[in-house]
């Protein structure tokens, strides 16, 4: 049995905790989704699923709309599917392999999304992954393909490559002292935009932030991610010098902050989403810094993130929750940890 | 200041977005209207700021002298039936045939969000090599023309052959459909 992907050790070893790539690509002989009917994008699924699991049963197939909302969310706070997937009930597809670190979504807002995630900083594999499953596609599928503009996608924003890269990282120093506000005109220079944890729209939880290129046309795939590596490695760098700051003129602080954290987690009974990301940010800092001298839980940090989402425990628990029932679960499962 | 979704709970999130264009969005949000997940498309988006960007072009048409170049907003696609006016209410494209229907349009919208119109990167394999030579054939004969009119024969001389050679080296127009 293989594992999840964020089961790695990998994902907690530095700022980077996970790379991931998207390729956006459509299909010539249909129109796009937006003027797509419910038969073609049923037919547009068997065949984009036939491509892809063609000779081997390397992808689990799931139908996303018998699944019920609980489920649903687990896969939206995974990030094997996005909003955009669920809003509509045309036929859709999905394929995931068995670590969970490729998936295919058939009918999201392209007809075809190829998404492959690496613990750690590993974005050229998670590339690599991608393009070999376009490459796949590609044996049995024509693609929209235009001379000068490349792949084409159904928002101008996604056309030529069809590629963003992301990195997930974790930038509690910076966020923590509104740096992070003054990095984002700088980055936008170089085309690399920062989001929450939970993509577009999102407000940021834990001091995780993704990373991403704005542009998908005009440079190549490997420019694109080497771009994003530099800015991302300067970015990496601020957050460290903010660190060694703060080490050296308030460790102190820094250490009540981690311990309070390590205190509130290990005690509380009911707990926010929210807070327990920040709290489970300072432990994270508190155990890349060496400051919290506590023994490690059985599972990364950016595993137990995901754990304490909402959908996540409530599949956990299997029966719908309320607020506050999900508060107290919540805290529990963290206690059970720490 | 208080949440703008709900106008109840005071505005503690404040997200701002900034794009290449130098366009800048704020929002402000309590934490609860921020993590309403379920509900994504009430936050704001890449894709509302590119709405508002296909807006401003209305307004400032991006043509030479500012000459009106607008495609008629009622004009549907030749294979989709997607109007400009469409495209632009959803700020998404109907069909691959659409960026040719909207051709300026989108040729002017690419360069502004994406800051090119010329694709780089991968190519589909089925295209074959022949677009390689295309598109090499296409940057040499730019510098031909311009060894010639910097009038440096012998550089010309030079690209000319390349160029013939790529020619011979395999037709050019194998996918005369692809091709624009």
């Amino acid at each position: 049995m293989t594992l999840p992907w964020y089961q790695e050790p990998s994902t907690d070893e530095g700022q980077i905790l996970s790379s991931r790539v998207r390729l956006a690509r459509n299909v010539k002989k249909y129109p796009f989704k937006f003027k797509l009917d419910a038969a073609g994008a049923a037919v547009l699924v068997s065949e984009t699923t036939a491509a892809v699991t063609t000779g081997q049963n390397y992808f689990h197939r799931l139908d996303i709309h018998s699944l019920g909302q609980t489920e649903q969310k687990v896969f939206l706070e995974k990030h094997i599917v996005s909003p955009e997937f669920l809003k509509d009930s045309l036929p859709k597809g999905l394929l995931i392999s068995e670590s969970e670190n490729i998936s295919v979504m058939v009918n999201e807002e392209d007809h075809i999304r190829i998404q492959a995630v690496e613990p750690g900083k590993n974005l050229a594999a998670a590339y690599k992954m991608a393009e070999l499953i376009d490459d796949l596609i590609e044996e049995s599928v024509e693609f929209a393909f235009h001379m000068e503009y490349g792949y084409l996608t159904a928002c101008p924003t996604n056309t030529g490559t069809g590629l963003r890269a992301s990195y997930m990282i974790h930038l509690p120093c910076l966020d923590k002292s509104d740096l992070i506000k003054t990095l984002l005109p700088h980055i936008a220079k170089f085309g690399i935009t920062l989001r929450g944890i939970y993509g577009e729209g999102t407000a940021p939880m834990g001091s995780i932030y993704q990373i991403s290129n704005q542009n998908t046309l005009g440079k190549s795939e490997e420019d694109i991610i080497t771009g994003l590596q530099s800015v991302t490695e300067n970015v990496i760098t601020q957050e460290q010098q903010a660190l060694e700051k703060l080490l050296a003129s308030r460790r102190e602080y820094l250490e009540d902050r981690i311990y309070r954290a390590y205190g509130i987690l290990t005690n509380s009974r009911m707990i926010s989403a929210k807070e327990a990301m920040d709290l489970l940010s300072d432990i994270r800092l508190g155990f890349l810094t060496d400051i919290l001298q506590k023994p490690k839980p059985s599972k990364q940090i950016y595993q137990i993130m995901m754990e304490i989402q909402p959908g996540h425990l409530q599949r956990r628990a299997g029966e719908e929750m309320t607020d506050e029932e999900r508060d107290s679960a919540r805290a529990k499962h963290l206690r059970e940890l720490f | 200041m208080l949440c703008v979704k709900c106008q109840k709970n005071p505005a503690t999130v404040h997200i701002q977005q900034f794009m290449l264009n130098g366009v800048k969005t704020e929002l402000h949000l309590c934490q609860e209207c921020t993590f309403k997940l379920d509900n994504p498309e009430m936050l704001i988006s890449f894709e509302n700021v590119f709405k508002g960007f296909l807006e401003q072009m209305k307004i400032f048409p991006v043509g030479a002298g500012g000459v009106n170049m607008m495609t008629r907003p009622d004009a549907p696609c030749s294979r989709c039936g997607m109007t400009y006016n469409q495209f632009k209410a959803a700020g998404k494209l109907g069909c691959d045939t659409c960026y040719q229907s909207f051709s300026k349009e989108v040729q002017a919208l690419l360069k502004n969000v994406q800051g090119s119109i010329r694709h780089e990167g991968k190519y589909p394999k089925r295209l074959g090599a022949g677009i390689f030579n295309k598109r090499q054939a296409d940057d040499l004969r730019a510098q031909l023309k311009k060894a010639i009119e910097e009038e440096n024969f012998e550089e010309a001389a030079k690209f000319r052959d390349e160029i013939r050679a790529l020619e011979l080296a395999e037709p050019c127009d194998k996918n005369p459909e692809v091709a624009q």
